[in-house]
């Protein structure tokens, strides 16, 4: 009785607490669509006509850069109270709406998708890996350190770090270097990447096979591949098919990582890692919603009018998510990393990354 | 006022790491697979 008083009570704390940060995100998306359809409603040949046909200013880039421009003008006065809604409920949006992407594909998709995404994710976590251990040893870094920056580096940001740090035994300032350098670097992709795709024109394909393999964060990443060409869906379908392909080696990599660590500090069987414990954790469940959904749109295609409600609720749930992503982007991380070493060996393995991932998108997706 | 900063932007990543990232994103997939779900039923019945 005790114990479901004390649940009760949690869970009215977290809707009080969490409530008001959703509704602000609902309401900048709310205002982002109605934005883009006023400056879609000017006449050819008008600045804003421009902005929308020719500088491709679309829902995803004002969703973001919206909530970029809010956060950092507010800067510390921006309302605390707002941020747990903004992390714990609107972010997560994004993952429903890329479930739902599942359903404009057919299996064969996916897997066609997934697997060229996996070949081209292994070599690039292989070139991480290399890279940043000859740089590592270059630098004079720690080799649980450096294995923390191939993680974050290779995989999918934050969630590998959080999964390697035990199993490299990592000081958590250590953890925290990494996941700075990956948000920040996250920043800088929203920023650059689609001005470098439309500058050299980049397939919608390639554009989003290279935002999934080379930006770290889940919901960068999407937001990335999604705000180049949100219109005709292809970056969107390749990014969410690629990153999950990313995304699902993480646990099969942290066991991997575990044997190395096991077999460098000689331990012995009864202290190693419970491996399959950690696949079954760390497997991110969305993949599965995802896959479900392509399967079920292979052997019992929706229609049109049902695809239609589908695409219209994933443009809902992740515009609401990419606002969530603009007004977490605090640009304050740019000051908090300390020691120039780590920071070097992660921007070299990443300009290294940036560059092959792009070579093997042309090759695998053209 | 950029050492506050600093420590500000520190602890709000420590917080996020102590309070069990993994766990709350495990919760986020099956919050996630729950809506996807509701919207599949909300677009088959309409």
């Amino acid at each position: 009785m005790v114990q479901l008083k004390r649940r009760m009570r949690n869970f009215f704390d977290a809707i009080k607490r969490n409530t008001p940060g959703f509704l602000f995100c609902v309401i900048l998306a709310w205002l982002t669509l109605n934005f883009e359809s006023w400056l879609k409603s000017f006449g050819e040949g008008s600045i804003p006509y421009k902005l929308v046909y020719s500088y491709h200013i679309n829902w995803v880039i004002i969703g973001i850069f919206g909530g970029m421009i809010i956060r950092n003008f507010l800067g510390p006065k921006f309302p605390a109270f707002l941020l747990p809604g903004i992390s714990n409920w609107a972010r997560p949006t994004i993952k429903p709406g890329i479930i739902l992407m599942g359903a404009t594909l057919t299996f064969k998709e996916v897997v066609t998708i997934g697997f060229s995404g996996i070949v081209m994710v292994i070599i690039c976590i292989a070139l991480v890996f290399v890279t940043t251990i000859f740089l590592g040893k270059k630098f004079n870094i720690s080799k649980r350190f450096i294995y923390l920056l191939s993680m974050g580096n290779g995989v999918c940001g934050v969630s590998a770090v959080i999964a390697t740090a035990p199993v490299v035994k990592a000081k958590p300032e250590e953890s925290i270097y990494v996941i700075s350098c990956i948000l920040i670097f996250g920043v800088i992709a929203l920023l650059f990447y689609p001005i470098v795709g439309y500058y050299f024109n980049i397939p919608d394909a390639v554009y989003g096979a290279w935002a999934a393999t080379s930006v770290h964060n889940t919901a960068q990443s999407i937001a990335v591949g999604t705000m180049y060409t949100p219109a005709n869906e292809v970056s969107t379908k390749v990014v969410s098919a690629v990153k999950l392909a990313r995304n699902s080696l993480l646990p099969f990599l942290v066991v991997a990582l575990g044997f190395v660590m096991a077999s460098e500090m000689r331990m012995e069987k009864k202290t190693q890692l419970p491996y399959v414990k950690i696949i079954a954790e760390y497997f991110p469940l969305f993949v599965l919603g995802f896959l479900a959904l392509a399967i079920w749109n292979t052997f019992s295609p929706f229609s049109k009018s049902e695809l239609t409600i589908i695409k219209k609720w994933w443009m809902y749930l992740t515009l609401n998510g990419f606002v969530g992503v603009g007004l977490l982007t605090d640009l304050r991380v740019f000051k908090i990393i300390g020691g120039y070493r780590p920071f070097m060996v992660f921007s070299l393995a990443c300009f290294i990354l940036i560059v092959v991932s792009l070579l093997l998108g042309y090759f695998f997706f053209t | 006022m950029e050492g506050k900063n600093k420590d500000d932007a520190v602890m709000e990543i420590e917080d996020s790491l102590s309070r069990g990232m993994f766990a709350q994103e495990r919760q986020e997939d099956f919050v996630a697979l729950i809506i996807a779900f509701i919207v599949i039923v909300i677009a088959l019945l309409s």
